[in-house]
């Protein structure tokens, strides 16, 4: 990875490359991962839970759905986040349907996943960064 | 991402060998209107194709467009696979030469880690003492 990133004209002398893990130590980074967690609000969470769930690796519902994008919407009631939840845990495990995933597969790293996300861009102090289009 | 899409003929890596790359563009699906023409919308595989020429040659696909105005696919694939094999030829030979300069790699990773290490711990004292852990 390091030879392919360098090899596509990345110069190291201005421009920070390294292996994530041998940065912070474990511990260290689940702890900076948690404190900043815990300053996430009920806004934030579902601006980011949204962004995650639109991103193009789910599976994609109608174009015009745009409301069928949301996981989380101020107009759905408990049990019906839960179905539509169901739905995209099966997208994630490119399972043909909601009959092959359950409830024991759901963990908090679904919902915490964008913190972390944001965590390492923001420990580095970057003011832009790339993402998938 | 386009490296997750499950179909391997969706797209071109950097480290392909121009066999591969023949292969890719000249399976890449088109359409049958004659003349070659960029539209997006109506012609996605004829505009996929000017946008990755456009990409290597850093000609806009409009005056692309002029000049194989009276092309077919054929002919634009051919120029497509030389843009690329052009475009691809020194990072994938600087690739070559760098994963076998080990010492090389390693030292990079390290001065990286370290500026990074600097930076993060910086953040982090900052989010401790903001939070009044410290």
């Amino acid at each position: 990875m390091m030879a392919l990133i360098l090899a596509s004209g990345i110069d190291p002398q201005k421009s920070v490359i390294f292996h994530q893990d041998e940065v912070i130590a474990f511990a260290s980074r689940c702890l900076s991962r948690f404190l900043i967690s815990c300053q996430i609000g009920p806004e934030p969470c579902r601006a980011s839970l949204d962004f995650e769930l639109s991103d193009t690796d789910w599976e994609a519902e109608t174009d015009d759905d745009v409301e069928g994008t949301w996981l989380l919407h101020p107009s759905r009631t408990v049990t019906e986040t839960c179905m539509r939840l169901q739905t995209r845990l099966a997208a994630s495990r490119n399972a043909n349907d909601e009959s092959e995933v359950d409830d024991s597969l759901l963990n908090a790293g679904l919902f915490t996943y964008p913190i972390l996300q944001a965590a390492d861009i923001l420990a580095y102090r970057r003011v832009t960064t790339r993402f998938s289009s | 991402m386009s490296k997750s899409a499950v179909d391997p003929n969706s797209r071109i890596l950097l480290t392909d060998p121009y066999e591969t790359i023949v292969k890719r563009i000249r399976g890449a699906v088109t359409d049958s209107i004659s003349g070659i023409t960029f539209d997006p919308v109506e012609r996605p595989g004829t505009s996929n194709l000017l946008a990755i020429l456009s990409a290597c040659t850093g000609e806009a696909p409009a005056v692309l467009v002029e000049r194989y105005a009276g092309s077919d696919h054929g002919v634009l694939k051919k120029d497509v696979v030389e843009a690329v094999e052009e475009a691809l030829r020194k990072p994938r030979a600087e690739f070559a030469r760098l994963r076998e300069d080990r010492a090389f790699l390693a030292q990079v990773a390290r001065d990286g880690a370290e500026k990074a290490q600097k930076i993060s711990d910086r953040t982090m004292r900052e989010v401790r003492r903001r939070i009044g852990l410290s």
